[in-house]
């Protein structure tokens, strides 16, 4: 039993142990649901941190040598840690802890029906330690040089020789809080895995596990798989910057091609390790909203387990110009088209869900729909960047950035508001505000499209990624081009803005909004099953399952849901 | 505070007591067990990604050891990697023992096995004394840099997986909070996992 | 299916092999034929080592679940 369910046992001293029940409740909690809340909080609040940097970097392509409002001059080696920064917080510190860290510990226990992780105090130090690397983070933008400005891929030996980053403290800093961050999700990883598969609700078989939990545990799986090799890589760059080895140092016998295949090995998984969460939750939003029953469960399940084997054997296309064997290349470039098949067999299925349903336009669902719309064009893309002898001509320009934010902003952001929103009554007991969750997704998923549409036309113009002012290139500085550099900035100041909506709506939503009833949609998993928000130990009875979580509209039922855990007649 | 719902009602609505749950079945296999393999896959991973950096850099270089570093003690190495394994093979022998109720003996051999470990972690610390004197640090050249990374990351994992299994060792006889055959098996499989990569790398540094 | 088909996969997997000197780069290629064999070695072996292990704990798992 936990501290908190004690203290509120002895209630006569509680008023004595005020703090003391603050303090293990919502500081050092073991329960999953606070523990997932702390991770969401802190990734939004980074993620916030990390919006202000592409506000202040977008600021200085569209009018450069310009003061930016609310930021100041941006100088090129501002520029190098602004950009470097925004990409290393978006995925590390947004994507991993609100999808997988965040919403794997809150959905698992709850969707498993169990009443907390297998290992609660592992847990609760997987958020400690996750917090402390996103302080060693922010920490490492104020030290003496500043931020770290070699990209978020930190090739050496721009990387590793202080003399060419010149961020000597600023660099080691960035590399400690990846490591860190690491070692948290490790331990969170064990956990969802181990909670997976030992503590599901009596009666819930391997094919009755909603698509959501599966696609987070494949996730944390290919994460602890592909991990290792950058841990490694981590301890040797550092090693390179502070007690003076030369792994990655031609110089010194090194080798600099090393450190990207120990990176890609890693960074390449990582993409499907949190594309998958996200498409775990759409495909629970989606049978939700059209009710009909998820088209081929097993089809789906099968893909992601494609995805995940097929995902260890693509990363080397992140190297095809950087001289690796091109007969390694080809085959690279077969596997990477290769993966899109499976991916493209899940979307067919979401789609096919879709077909026939009926559909509810609720503000999930939206961002659901519109995660399907916006990552098909980021998947189609790609399959250009992974044939070799395109890609030789589109590396590294505006066309890949363009691209991988038309799968990363999807991923992340859509998703990450589509869960939120869809959880949001279980999570706080109170429902959003319909009105405002619509024109919030209005003005995110339209100037969505209009920053990014623009920057694949750029790259094909050939304007080239990491440059801070392209009015030294007299190809780019055409005032052509700099009107859609304009058009892409002032679409994001207006997406950014917009953001303001979902906070207020948040926020009051949160203390203000209507009361939820414990199964406000008509959904039939089990975190459903409990009260909303799911006290202590969240199931008031251990539930029972008896069927799997997709079955809606059954015929010959009046309801047209079938909860897992309701007995059958 | 004087009604708990009321403060929590951005969480959790009302404190359900945890006890008097209705049991689930119990697991084929343990919640440890399965942890601990997880883990080893990404400690697997990790020796990995430092073996292919080892072979990489050394495919690199024409002339090995570089001029002016010493040669790699491989005998004396070679004796100590049989204390190792060794120690691995004395482990196992005491999981059985347990496993058969027989606590003292169990628990004496699996000292033995610790003492063996311990052994094989001081001789590594006087190999890199000596090594030390002869003038072979991590930064004097990459070959050095390399040893001292990859028998380091082994040296350090052994240290730590021999502190909290010296700690279980203690609480094996204990008379409150006593840890049990299944509570020591997930330490166990990270022993032999540390037993089990250390030939590998030995081949590896000291041999090619 | 018909026989020439299956004779045209491993002709085109074959011809996966043929580009020796089809350079992007010219400068930044590896220096030696040792590291190219190593870079080879190592991009094997790091990738089909997660893929036996995953397998090998799954099965393992897969059949202790259907002995209970």
């Amino acid at each position: 039993m936990s501290q908190a369910a004690a203290a509120v046992e002895t209630g006569i001293h509680a008023e004595h142990h005020e703090d003391l029940n603050f303090l293990h409740k919502y500081i050092l909690p073991l329960d999953h649901k606070i523990i997932a809340m702390q991770y969401i909080f802190t990734g939004m609040i980074m993620a916030i941190i990390g919006g202000y940097f592409a506000y202040a970097f977008r600021m200085q392509l569209a009018f450069p040598g310009e003061l930016v409002p609310g930021y100041g001059l941006v100088g090129p080696g501002e520029y190098n840690m602004l950009v470097t920064n925004h990409g290393t917080i978006m995925i590390f510190w947004v994507a991993m802890p609100v999808l997988i860290a965040g919403f794997g510990n809150y959905l698992i226990p709850l969707m498993i029906g169990c009443d907390d992780m297998v290992f609660p105090r592992i847990n609760r130090l997987s958020y400690q330690i996750f917090l402390v690397s996103a302080l060693v983070l922010i920490l490492s933008f104020f030290v003496k040089g500043g931020g770290f400005g070699g990209a978020w891929t930190a090739y050496p030996p721009l990387s590793s020789v202080a003399e060419y980053n010149l961020t000597d403290w600023g660099s080691s800093l960035w590399v400690l809080a990846v490591a860190l961050e690491f070692i948290s999700f490790l331990l969170g990883g064990i956990n969802f895995v181990t909670t997976a598969m030992n503590a599901r609700a009596p009666g819930m078989k391997m094919m009755d596990i909603p698509i959501a939990v599966w696609f987070i545990v494949i996730a944390v799986i290919l994460f602890m798989a592909s991990v290792g090799p950058l841990i490694a890589g981590a301890v040797m760059l550092f090693m390179d910057q502070r007690i003076g080895t030369t792994f990655f140092l031609p110089s010194g016998g090194g080798d600099p091609l090393l450190w990207e295949h120990l990176f890609w090995f890693f960074g390449h998984p990582e993409v499907y390790v949190v594309l998958l969460p996200t498409l775990g939750i759409v495909a629970d939003i989606i049978t939700v909203f059209s009710r009909k029953k998820l088209f081929g469960y097993k089809t789906v399940l099968y893909t992601a387990f494609a995805t995940g084997g097929l995902s260890f054997v693509v990363w080397a296309h992140h190297q095809f110009i950087a001289g690796i064997d091109p007969r390694m290349a080809n085959i690279f470039v077969v596997t990477t088209v290769l993966i899109s098949i499976p991916l493209a067999e899940m979307m067919f299925s979401y789609i096919a869900t879709l077909y026939g349903g009926s559909i509810e336009l609720k503000t999930p669902m939206l961002w659901a729909l519109s995660f399907l719309a916006a990552f098909l064009i980021g998947g189609v893309t790609g399959i250009y960047l992974g044939a070799s002898a395109l890609d030789v001509y589109f590396h590294d320009s505006y066309f890949v950035l363009a691209h991988f934010h038309y799968t990363f902003f999807p991923i992340t952001i859509i998703g990450m508001f589509a869960a939120l929103t869809f959880w949001f009554p279980k999570m706080f007991g109170r429902m959003m505000n319909e009105t405002l969750g619509k024109i919030h997704f209005w003005g995110t998923f339209i100037p969505f499209n209009c920053i990014f549409l623009p920057l694949f036309f750029l790259g094909l113009a050939g304007q080239h990624r990491r440059i801070y002012n392209y009015q030294h290139f007299p190809d780019l500085a055409t005032q052509e081009l700099q009107n859609i550099r304009i058009f892409a900035t002032v679409s994001l100041v207006v997406m950014l803005l917009f953001q303001l909506v979902f906070v207020y709506n948040f926020f009051v939503s949160m203390f203000k909004g209507e009361k939820a009833p414990d199964n406000p949609w008509r959904a039939n998993t089990l975190e459903w099953s409990t009260s909303s928000p799911p006290p202590h130990g969240n199931f008031k009875k251990l539930p029972t399952v008896y069927r799997g979580a997709y079955e809606y509209s059954t015929p010959g039922r009046e309801e047209d849901f079938w909860p897992q855990n309701v007995a059958p007649e | 505070m004087t009604n708990p719902s009321s403060q929590s009602v951005l969480f959790a609505a009302s404190e359900v007591s945890l006890t008097n749950r209705p049991k689930r079945a119990k697991p084929p296999v343990s919640s440890g067990v399965i942890g601990m393999l997880i883990f080893m896959v990404t400690e697997a991973m990790f020796f990995a990604g430092l073996i292919s950096a080892y072979m990489v850099i050394r495919s690199g270089i024409e002339e090995w050891p570089p001029w002016g570093q010493p040669r790699l003690p491989v005998e004396t190495t070679a004796f100590n990697t049989l204390v190792l394994l060794l120690s691995g093979l004395t482990m196992g022998f005491s999981r059985n023992l347990l496993q058969k109720q027989k606590f003292q003996e169990g628990r004496r051999l699996l000292g033995i096995s610790l003492l063996l470990g311990t052994f094989f972690l001081v001789a590594q610390g006087y190999e890199w004394v000596q090594l030390l004197n002869f003038g072979m640090t991590v930064s004097s050249s990459v070959y050095g840099g390399l040893f001292y990374l990859i028998i380091g990351a082994h040296g350090f994992h052994v240290v730590g997986v021999l502190a909290v299994l010296i700690h279980a060792w203690n609480r094996l006889g204990a008379s409150n909070n006593p840890i049990t055959a299944e509570g020591l098996l997930p330490l166990q499989l990270l022993w032999y996992f540390v037993v089990c990569v250390w030939p590998v790398l030995y081949v590896l540094v000291y041999l090619t | 299916m018909h026989l020439q088909h299956f004779l045209l996969f491993p002709f085109l997997l074959g011809l996966l092999f043929a580009p020796e000197i089809a350079n992007a780069c010219a400068v930044c290629f590896s220096s030696s034929e040792e590291t190219l064999e190593a870079f080879y070695f190592t991009t094997i072996f790091l990738t089909l080592l997660p893929v036996v292990m995953l397998f090998t704990i799954g099965y393992w798992l897969y059949s202790k679940h259907r002995k209970t």
